[in-house]
């Protein structure tokens, strides 16, 4: 669905390159993280991808298009959900999606189906200007969908929800990509990227450093542990256990016989963790 | 493309109702065209005024009322302080059997002596009936000073037009949709075309209103909608520069009184300075639709004519164009 | 103190603005049309043509001669070619004192000037009983007064000379104001200081506030020691600054010190401050520029309408006189003209004080009831 060779992008039209070398291809169906801290040229990639950035130096497949010529017809195929919300804040929900839906020249999704969808079907009719922040992110977000993307771009889909909204969504992008929608997913959020993604990709300093499946990751530089609370000698003991070695697992066989257990939990190492193992650099 | 097109037209037209905005620009030329309509004949009939005694011989009063706007008044004290006042009038008043003219000191000449003619005149008992003149017209009934306001009119509905443009530009931008824009469907060209729309239409609905209102309805149409889409482009190509360039009021507004600055030097240029002079202001696009709509106005132009004005506005505006371009296509690109 | 802090604030604001130098530029450029472009004298001789080719050539001169009114020497004839259309014409010319008179051999041509040029053409011809007919070919829109008029100058009853000594021995008293002459440049000063300098307070103070309005600025004036009227004469005082600036910037080069510099500043300041008042309190009944845009049109409009008087001095109605840009007007005419006619100056100044002190009190009023609400 995406394949991008040796992309390079400047600003400055120099060798000061805020994306630099990077290669990935994404399978149809797929859903690709693209995970980086801020400023690391995330935004930057994806703006090239959707033809909001020229294509300098490097080649670029979209949805079948080449971006380097890019076709307006692209678009029918694309869904792009932008990090900062931008809607006509004189028009209200459902006329900023009636007016969207015009745009295209493929069948398009009824205002009404989305705006219930996002949980914004009690508001359509209120003007955007007087939504709050998450309510505009939801409508940016729903507009994405109208024109039923094949390729969906999503840029921080969950930052700035509350958790129950947030969960909705992610919910949402399960459903498309189940019915064979490839997300190309932009974010700094982990968790989210964890959750959702098949494979994802640490892009730090415009270098694309990794790209593989969080459980691969996970195998390749995590360890995983559990972590146990029990009562000893009327006083609450803690213990780190690994799952490799040996010793470890005859431990915890110990205990589990003979002590009282309060909790457990196993911890898996955090694709945040791997993050920065790898890349040297924190997330934020 | 049409649809599209349409569909952001459409919504520009939704939003700029919504604020009343585009209501006031239609109504901008029908205000203006009420005022014409008001003033005109005041303006056409204007001619010396004179302060006169109630008490005197009313034949003696409406000898001047031929020629002049007379007001009359009870007592000599009242036609003094009514002369005191700022406007130029001038009183007549009686003294040993003869009248005399008072005056403020202020006033032009010429007024004193048209005053001091007529005095004459009536000295002499000759009144207008004592001619030995004829008229022939030419069966033109709309005075030049209408011709110039509707003229004016036409050419501020088109900026107007242009500022519509750049007011919603400015929504795009502190909405930052134009972003959203440029993930559709939609080409640079098409969106462009969608936003201009709103620009031209909503003048020239209002300036058809206006041209039916003053009188104008049996000028040539084509002509004048043919003149109207040419000068459009300049307040086209001025509206989006304003919409990409300003996140403010203040500087849109000081900007669009840069715009009228050469449209009413053109206008003055035209009616007033000498031929020597017309040559500084060739380069003004307004100044060539001044004169086209002036021809169409009062039914002189031949197609011939009209033809080669719009020719030089579409090509000054290309100019401009060609110049304006690369910042407008930078400052669309989100 | 803290006024004064806060109007260098707003000063210091205002001159990194675009819009500031846009106001001195604007004033730039109109000194420049004024020192290059409008002559300060203009030819406004009316241009009269005359066929006169159906009579006899010996009685032609003679009608000329009548008809010029040459009171002490002869006014030279002269031959000249005058275009008509694409064609040229023989005409002779005679130049008075308000006239220039073409007698032009083509009566084809007099009555395409007057038809496509809307110039005066007269044709004259002998009536019954061999006496003249003055022909007028006129547009149609004249008034009737003005037709009385040619009319009434064009007669047998009288001999022109008994109407010229006439014209001498009548008594014309004077109430004793100065006659205020001014040339065309002068002439249009006036309504530069008035429409690009005072009046443009109105508007510009309006977008100042709404700018701040929109910024959060104005609410923050709630919460700290300054009092919100601070605030707004600060504003007024900006304003009234460029409106000096601009003013000064094309008078002194202009006029030099032929003008009572004391008076023009009175104007000047008393008429920004009461035009920016005005347009604070409209600000206080509007969340934004657009919405108010209806009611500063409507104001502008009317404000533009003692111009047209200005302009056309036979117009004059006397309900233009309540419009303030009429007093502002015929002030600045007053100074420029030199006239030092002190007393009415200090009165508009005045009224334009106590007008614009009505308004700022009520808009401080309004502003501090609407502040929470905005």
């Amino acid at each position: 669905m995406i394949s991008v060779k040796n992309l390079y992008h400047s600003y400055t039209k120099d060798e000061k390159f805020a994306v630099d070398d990077v290669s990935f291809e994404i399978a149809k169906g797929e859903i690709f993280g693209f995970l980086g801290p801020s400023g690391a040229g995330k935004s930057t990639t994806q703006g090239i991808l959707t033809g909001l950035l020229p294509l300098q130096r490097g080649e670029v497949r979209v949805a079948g298009y080449d971006v380097k010529h890019i076709k307006r017809a692209m678009f029918n195929e694309i869904g792009m959900s932008f990090e900062q919300s931008n809607v006509y804040s004189k028009l209200t929900g459902k006329e900023n999606l009636e007016f969207y839906r015009r745009l295209f020249d493929v069948k398009t999704r009824e205002p009404r189906e989305l705006l219930d969808l996002v949980g914004l079907g009690g508001k359509g009719d209120i003007k955007a200007g007087e939504y709050s922040k998450g309510m505009k992110h939801r409508l940016t977000f729903a507009r994405s969908m109208i024109n039923h993307p094949t390729l969906w771009f999503l840029d921080e889909p969950t930052t700035g929800l509350d958790p129950a909204i947030a969960a909705q969504i992610k919910n949402i992008i399960k459903e498309q990509n189940r019915k064979g929608v490839t997300v190309f997913l932009t974010t700094h959020n982990m968790f989210i990227a964890d959750e959702l993604c098949d494979r994802v990709g640490f892009i730090v300093d415009g270098k694309l450093l990794l790209v593989d499946s969080p459980k691969n990751l996970k195998l390749q530089y995590g360890e995983k542990f559990v972590e146990v609370e029990y009562l000893k000698e009327g006083g609450l003991a803690k213990e780190s256990l690994s799952f490799v070695g040996k010793e470890d697992i005859a431990r915890l066989k110990t205990i589990l016989d003979h002590y009282e257990i309060q909790t457990m939990h196993t911890k898996e190492a955090t694709l945040e963790e791997i993050f920065i193992k790898v890349t040297g650099r924190e997330l934020v | 493309m049409v649809k599209k097109i349409t569909a952001i037209f459409l919504r520009d037209m939704k939003v700029s109702l919504r604020d009343f905005i585009a209501l006031y620009i239609i109504a901008f030329p029908l205000i203006f065209a009420v005022v014409i309509n008001l003033f005109v004949p005041g303006i056409n009939e204007a001619t010396v005024s004179i302060a006169m005694l109630s008490g005197d011989d009313s034949a003696h009063i409406d000898y001047y009322r031929d020629y002049a706007q007379v007001e009359v008044f009870e007592t000599p004290g009242e036609v003094t302080r009514r002369v005191a006042q700022r406007d130029n009038l001038v009183g007549i008043l009686p003294e040993n059997n003869d009248y005399y003219i008072l005056v403020q000191g202020n006033e032009p000449e010429g007024l004193v002596d048209y005053v001091k003619t007529l005095r004459a005149y009536e000295y002499f008992g000759v009144s207008s009936a004592d001619t030995s003149v004829e008229f022939v017209d030419f069966g033109r009934t709309i005075p030049p000073m209408k011709k110039l306001f509707v003229n004016v009119a036409i050419m501020l509905g088109s900026v107007l037009g242009g500022m519509l443009i750049a007011l919603n530009i400015v929504e795009e931008k502190v909405d930052n949709t134009i972003s959203a824009i440029n993930v559709s469907p939609v080409s640079r060209i098409g969106f462009i075309i969608g936003k201009s729309i709103i620009g031209i239409l909503v003048p020239v609905v209002g300036i058809v209103i206006m041209l039916i209102v003053t009188g104008f309805a049996d000028v040539n149409l084509i002509q004048i909608l043919m003149m109207l889409l040419a000068s459009s482009i300049i307040s086209i190509l001025v509206g989006f520069i304003e919409g990409i360039n300003n996140d403010d009021v203040i500087n849109a507004a000081g900007n669009i009184k840069i715009l009228f600055l050469p449209l009413m030097g053109s206008v003055a240029a035209a009616e007033m300075l000498a031929d020597k002079w017309q040559k500084f202001f060739y380069w003004i696009p307004f100044y060539w639709t001044y004169k086209a709509n002036d021809m169409i106005l009062s039914k002189s132009g031949t197609w011939g004519e009209i033809l080669i004005y719009t020719a030089i506005v579409i090509a000054i505006s290309a100019l401009v164009f060609a110049a304006l371009a690369p910042k407008i296509r930078k400052g669309l690109e989100g | 103190m803290k006024l004064w802090y806060s109007f260098i604030k707003e000063l210091q604001l205002s001159s990194k603005s675009w819009y500031f130098y846009i106001e001195i530029g604007m004033a730039c450029v109109l000194l420049l049309i004024l020192v290059f472009v409008i002559p300060a004298e203009s030819d406004d001789k009316v241009d009269e043509y005359l066929y006169a080719g159906g009579l006899p050539r010996d009685y032609q001169e003679l009608l000329y001669r009548g008809i010029l009114d040459e009171e002490d020497e002869p006014i030279p004839g002269k031959r000249v070619e005058i275009e008509v259309e694409d064609d040229s014409y023989e005409a002779l010319l005679f130049v008075t004192d308000t006239r220039n008179l073409y007698f032009v051999e083509n009566l084809e041509a007099v009555r395409t000037l007057a038809d496509k040029e809307g110039a005066i053409g007269i044709e004259i011809v002998t009536g019954k009983e061999g006496s003249l007919i003055y022909r007028y070919y006129l547009q149609g829109y004249e008034s009737l007064k003005l037709k009385n008029l040619y009319r009434l100058l064009h007669n047998d009853a009288v001999n022109p000379e008994f109407i010229r000594r006439h014209l001498e021995v009548q008594t014309v008293k004077s109430l004793g104001e100065e006659s205020l002459s001014l040339n065309n440049k002068e002439n249009v000063l006036p309504v530069f200081l008035t429409y690009n300098g005072s009046m443009m307070g109105l508007f510009i103070i309006a977008a100042y506030i709404f700018l701040d309005k929109q910024e959060g600025i104005i609410r923050a004036y709630a919460v700290t020691t300054s009092s919100i009227w601070h605030y707004l004469l600060s504003k007024v005082g900006v304003l009234t600054v460029t409106m000096i600036t601009t003013s000064l910037l094309i008078v002194v080069p202009l006029m030099g010190f032929e003008v009572n510099y004391l008076n023009l500043l009175a104007l000047v300041i008393t008429s920004a401050f009461a035009f920016s008042s005005l347009g604070l309190l409209v600000t206080t009944y509007y969340r934004n520029m657009m919405q108010s845009f209806g009611v500063f049109y409507i104001l502008i409009v009317a404000m533009m309408v003692p111009s047209i008087t200005y302009f056309l001095p036979g117009f004059e109605p006397r309900w233009v006189q309540w419009i303030p840009t009429y007093h502002l007007l015929e002030g600045f005419k007053d100074i420029i003209a030199g006239g030092g006619n002190g007393p009415y100056i200090l009165k508009i100044s005045l009224g334009f004080v106590l007008g614009g002190l009505l308004l700022f009190v009520y808009a401080n009023h309004r502003f501090k009831k609407t502040l929470t609400l905005s």
